[in-house]
């Protein structure tokens, strides 16, 4: 199924509504204190990475499953991820769960490809997605991928860019 | 985690925050010889912890406890407030335009929402303050709609390629635009050096070019012996039994400790939903029903185009280049449009992060996105519509009925723009894609429709029968509470806030010190 970019733009949009159907599906406020374990496998990592590869290529190498686990393991306030911004009434922790737990569904039904599920993602039509919106999901993962790849002194390298900093950033990995 | 109150201490003014208004209001007062004491909930920032990354400029956003939103226009409140020292101020993008004198009587005038207590002219000599405090870089006579002022202390900033391109489109359709009105110094200004023009303003600044408040009146104000007391989350406003004074406020530090804090004045200024928070929790100063209500935020959006040349769209100011406010008259613009709204020209842009480059086009993925990236980062041109929101009673900050890891209430906001609004924006969305066709992006694009700014809440006006607060910002109901922040502001104008909430916060910290 394709999607025209106005449609996928209107998504972003709606992504915004996210706060209202969780707060409807009965997720309460995170606490900010004593960080819960991520129970997130390591089979479920290599499914979150091979997405994130699909979706910004070189995300994998650029060190994105590292990245996440250190930020995801900072408080919430500290956290570096693209789902911290959003505003979200849930802890990036948890976000980042319910993927790993949709991936896991979609992997354990039919045949894991990556491409094609990234695109279902995008227009919200993956069959047995459960819980957030699959596009919400494919925004977040697809800014934190180019946060690695293009964000970082060395992303702008590769762009051909002067990252022209006035303090560089501290390595995140 | 102790509840055991220590002594009480007690100042002359204690503050609630640290941004740019509850700076100002700490550098006039301790400059006046009282004993201040700024609580900020969050973590202390350092000059030297501001580094250039979209990703770490991040964590100077809001930290403390959620906010729940809902509504069709959110107001963003994590990505609009600022957490720790400096506050919103940190990560602000110093555009500063006046408002104009028609946004304090748009009631009057049009039926919309409130009205201000005061005029454009009597706030106009707190304007030319701040502007003279903090400098201000800019072209007053190119600006044809600018308000009566003094003119800028600084000239204003050079232009890069991505304006050059956009400005033939506006003169193309006969529109005008101006240097940008930036607190950013295109010259040394005061000690502070000049601008490099890097586009790191969001993440904070750290050669004290842009006026965040860590260089400005939180330097002034610690220098004249203000204390700032970070990680201390204020819980409580101490009223008398008569609640028409407060003794001072009860707080909790990083440790988990309370302590009481008592003062002669409180001033609030803890942010737009946080002014409403804690006092719908403390269920205190709202005699008018009014508090948390009349809650705005400007509707805006971006627009972007892919030009044959070199844009430069990753050099400059964050904020952008270029101004126009062709479009701020007539308000009432068609029968189902009202609003003013201004047009900024030529953000900088990074290649990542929610306003950068590649969320731009979140519909690109896999190989092809590497392309886009090359070619966006060289070639990208963008501006931003900012619009006027009409205050409605019915847009509010409320309480959630839950409570955090403290057992503080939590706040949600409600936000939705009108038909009247909707139709206004969706007219700019066209006009800034013709003004892009019109300057040579062959297939111009625009961006999601985001809250920019949040305002209101604790609104001035002339009783408590229509409003929270005084002209100064002065509780109606309680004798010695201030208000400051553009919580205060009963209409949204179309420009960005903080040279006018500084303005409103001068005048107020004038009242403030001229009492004993």
């Amino acid at each position: 199924m394709s999607v025209t970019r106005r449609q996928f733009i209107q998504r972003g949009a709606a992504a915004a509504a996210a706060p209202a159907i969780l707060a409807a599906a009965g997720h309460t406020a995170p606490s900010h204190a004593n960080q819960p374990a991520i129970a997130i496998s390591p089979a479920q990592w290599s499914l979150i990475e091979a997405l994130a590869e699909a979706i910004v290529p070189g995300s994998r190498s650029a060190g994105l499953t590292a990245f996440l686990q250190r930020q995801l393991a900072n408080p919430p306030e500290q956290a570096l991820l693209m789902v911290r911004y959003l505003g979200l009434p849930v802890t990036p922790i948890a976000f980042y769960e319910g993927l790993a737990e949709q991936l896991s569904a979609v992997h354990g039904s039919v045949t894991f490809d990556a491409h094609a599920l990234q695109a279902q993602m995008a227009t919200d039509s993956v069959a047995i997605w459960q819980g957030l919106p699959a596009s919400l999901y494919h925004f977040v993962l697809r800014s934190d991928g180019c946060d690695v790849v293009y964000g970082t002194p060395a992303g702008s390298k590769l762009l051909g860019l002067d990252y022209l900093a006035h303090i560089a950033p501290p390595e995140f990995l | 985690m102790s509840t055991q109150l220590p002594a009480q201490e007690s100042c002359d003014i204690v503050i609630i925050g640290s941004g740019p208004a509850a700076a100002l209001y700490a550098a006039r007062a301790a400059e006046a010889g009282r004993s201040v004491v700024l609580l900020e909930a969050g973590p202390e920032r350092r000059l030297e912890q501001l580094y250039s990354s979209q990703l770490w400029a991040r964590q100077l956003k809001w930290g403390g406890s959620p906010v729940e939103e809902q509504g069709n226009h959110k107001v963003g409140h994590v990505f609009n407030s600022g957490w720790g020292s400096g506050g919103g101020g940190m990560h602000h993008y110093a555009v500063y335009p006046r408002l104009h004198p028609s946004d304090f009587s748009v009631r009057a005038d049009h039926g919309h929402g409130l009205d201000w207590p005061i005029s454009y002219a009597q706030l106009r000599p707190h304007y030319d303050r701040v502007q003279a405090d903090i400098g201000i870089s800019g072209d007053a006579a190119q600006e044809r709609w600018r308000p009566a002022g003094d003119d800028y202390p600084m000239p204003p900033m050079p232009l890069f390629a991505q304006s050059r391109l956009i400005a033939a489109g506006f003169a193309q359709r006969g529109m005008h635009t101006a240097p940008l009105p930036l607190a950013i110094n295109s010259r040394p200004y005061k000690g502070r050096p000049s601008c490099q023009f890097d586009g790191w303003c969001d993440a904070g600044c750290p050669i004290g070019a842009l006026a965040n408040p860590l260089v400005t009146y939180l330097a002034a104000a610690i220098a004249a012996g203000a204390e700032l007391r970070c990680e201390s989350i204020v819980t409580e406003l101490l009223a008398t039994a008569t609640g028409q004074q407060l003794d001072g406020v009860r707080y909790r530090s990083s440790d988990g400790k309370l302590h009481t804090l008592l003062a002669g004045q409180v001033v609030l200024a803890a942010g737009t939903i946080e002014n409403s928070r804690l006092l719908l929790a403390n269920q205190l100063a709202n005699s008018s029903g009014l508090v948390g209500r009349h809650l705005m935020s400007h509707p805006a959006r971006s627009i972007y185009g892919l030009f044959e040349q070199s844009a430069e769209p990753t050099l400059g100011i964050t904020g952008g280049q270029l101004i126009c406010h062709d479009r701020y008259h007539p308000k009432r613009k068609a029968d189902d449009q009202y609003g003013s709204y201004q047009w900024l020209i030529g953000q900088a842009m990074k290649p990542t992060d929610l306003l950068g480059i590649a969320n731009t086009r979140p519909d690109i993925t896999g190989a092809q996105l590497d392309s886009f990236m090359r070619e966006a980062t060289q070639k990208m041109g963008n501006m931003v519509f900012v619009a006027e929101d009409i205050a409605n009673p019915d847009n509010r900050v409320e309480l959630t009925g839950q409570f955090d890891q403290h057992g503080q209430p939590l706040a949600r906001a409600v936000h939705n723009i009108s038909s009247q609004t909707q139709a206004l924006v969706a007219a700019a969305t066209q006009e800034g894609l013709d003004i892009f066709r019109a300057a040579g992006a062959a297939e111009p694009w625009h961006g999601p429709l985001i809250g920019m700014h949040i305002l209101g809440g604790t609104p001035i006006g002339p009783d408590a029968a229509n409003s929270v607060a005084d002209s100064h910002g002065r509780s109606h109901d309680i004798d010695n509470l201030w208000i400051a922040g553009s919580s205060l502001f009963p209409s949204s104008g179309a420009v960005n806030p903080t040279f006018s909430l500084l303005a409103l916060a001068d005048r107020g910290a004038g009242a403030l010190l001229a009492r004993r």
